[in-house]
């Protein structure tokens, strides 16, 4: 279940890349805070999508 | 001499003792599956790089579009009708059928090639990587006539990031493969957002309405860069089609079509050539316009997306440099009895580190890609024309496994000449490797016709 929140967020944190691409496009955003708010939503991505593919140990 | 050929074939065939059975139906997987794997393995380092010099080889936007769209449907074709068919029939990767038909010697001939081959291929990789991480101390980038470095800087950066993926590789390959799992969904994001943004730099903002005029005269415009040869529609089809032509038409991804349940997954491979060879490299084309031209993968990205574009430049050069290495260190173990895998890895990847120093083998990327599927692609054919042709016309199939071969001379033979014809060929080195491939399919089949009707031992 938890596994299924962290692949929601992980896709989240994507789109929210893309969403903010497309405010600097639209001329909406300008590039520097773009760049940085790209830059926070990927390393979120990446937190998120490791969690959400990561494994147990198993037990012993 | 045969004594020693035998012991080789013998330890090579141990390092791949994992996969010599036969894909047994339980073990066969969905078709999104395929997809979801070509999606990743296509959308890597390469393309910062291939969708770049479309731009600086002076390509028009039309050729370009509908260069890539077919060229594009011929590889996904050839991975459908040529690759998946023979994968599902046999349920065996390319080292084992190749083994019956050819011999333990022909194969390890075969596997050296593609070790050495892997090698500057990763170099390449890390080459790329290079270009982003000197953005840090200031590095100058070489130019694109550069053969040899020219920066000691460029050297040390490429040869640390060398060792570093080296290590990273030696370390762990599988907890990498996940890594990279996770990490190509976002470098394509990455070629997106990266040519979004640098749109408006070119005078596309707010709406696409003015994309195709800036497209035809600011991006693709038809005129080649100083030095650069000019290209145009067969280019692109023949680059799109042969860019992994050691792959589909070459056999190499039997290894992984064995999996599937039925041949027609072959077509799973246009979610990789539609994603990272068309999406990919026309964004890659807008970032390098946006740049000025210049060939530099770190930068383009840096520009577009900042600091997270530096670093999907490196992580792409890392992903796809470390199973490159991997397979090489696999390949070249065979020469090298009684060496751990780590030991054969790092050779690997120093050789690697050493080569991606050399700026011949970045810059000349799509020549060398153009090479890569040559040298393998005659294996290709001979294994078609023993899996199909040869029942149909009645010649005894796998001679090398009934009469227990090192060698199989025949296919040996093919191999080398069909190397010298397509080298003789008076025709750009892109469209040399088709009549080269159907000149391999004849001389096989012919050189094999007088033992027509014999029966199998």
């Amino acid at each position: 279940m938890s596994k299924t929140i962290f692949k929601i967020l992980a896709f989240l944190a994507l789109m929210n890349c893309l969403l903010f691409s497309y405010l600097n496009f639209l001329g909406k955003a300008d590039i520097q805070p773009y760049k940085l708010v790209f830059l926070i939503s990927s390393v979120a991505y990446f937190i998120f999508a490791t969690l959400s593919v990561s494994r147990k140990a198993q037990p012993k | 001499m045969a004594v020693d050929l035998s012991s080789v074939a013998s330890k090579m065939d141990r390092l791949y003792e994992f996969d010599r059975e036969s894909v047994s139906p339980d073990k066969f997987k969905k078709g999104i599956l395929f997809g979801s794997v070509f999606a990743g393995e296509h959308v890597a380092a390469t393309e910062f790089v291939i969708g770049a010099f479309f731009v600086l080889h002076g390509i028009t936007a039309s050729d370009l579009i509908l260069g890539l769209l077919l060229g594009n449907l011929l590889a996904v074709l050839s991975w459908a009708f040529i690759c998946a068919p023979i994968s599902v029939s046999t349920r065996l990767t390319l080292y084992w059928y190749l083994r019956k038909i050819a011999g333990p010697g022909v194969t390890l001939i075969y596997n050296l090639a593609n070790a050495f081959l892997y090698c500057i291929l990763a170099g390449a990789m890390i080459s790329v990587s290079a270009t982003a991480v000197g953005l840090a101390f200031g590095m100058k980038v070489p130019d694109i006539k550069d053969v040899f470095p020219s920066n000691p800087l460029w050297v040390a950066v490429c040869l640390v990031l060398g060792l570093l993926f080296t290590l990273l590789a030696i370390l762990g390959f599988e907890k990498l493969g996940r890594f990279s799992e996770v990490a190509s969904p976002w470098i394509f994001l990455v070629f997106i957002a990266g040519a979004l943004v640098s749109l408006p730099k070119l005078g596309v903002q707010g709406n696409f309405s003015h994309f195709w005029e800036v497209a035809t005269t600011r991006i693709w415009n038809g005129v080649a860069a100083a030095g650069q040869e000019k290209f145009g529609f067969w280019h692109v089809l023949f680059f799109a089609w042969f860019c992994n032509l050691a792959m589909h038409v070459g056999l190499s991804d039997m290894a992984i079509f064995r999996y599937a349940r039925r041949w027609s997954y072959g077509f799973y491979s246009a979610f990789g050539m539609y994603s990272g060879h068309f999406l990919a490299w026309i964004c890659s084309g807008v970032m390098v316009a946006a740049i000025g031209r210049e060939m530099h993968p770190g930068l383009m990205a840096f520009e577009a997306v900042g600091l997270a574009g530096a670093a999907a430049v490196m992580l792409a050069g890392w992903t796809t440099a470390n199973p490159t290495l991997y397979r090489a260190g696999l390949a070249l173990q065979t020469i090298t009895p009684g060496w751990p895998r780590w030991k054969i890895t790092l050779v690997a990847g120093l050789a690697t580190s050493v080569l991606s120093c050399l700026p011949l083998f970045f810059m000349k990327l799509l020549d060398y890609v153009a090479m890569y599927g040559l040298v393998l692609m005659p294996i290709g054919a001979v294994v078609f024309a023993e899996h199909w042709i040869f029942p149909l016309l009645k010649i005894p199939r796998y001679q090398a496994e009934q009469k227990k071969k090192t060698f199989n001379w025949k296919v040996l033979g093919v191999w080398v000449l069909s190397l010298i014809f397509c080298f003789l060929l008076p025709v750009h080195l892109y469209f040399r490797w088709l009549p080269g491939y159907l000149f391999a399919l004849l001389l096989y089949v012919l050189l094999n016709l007088p033992s027509r009707g014999a029966q199998n031992e």
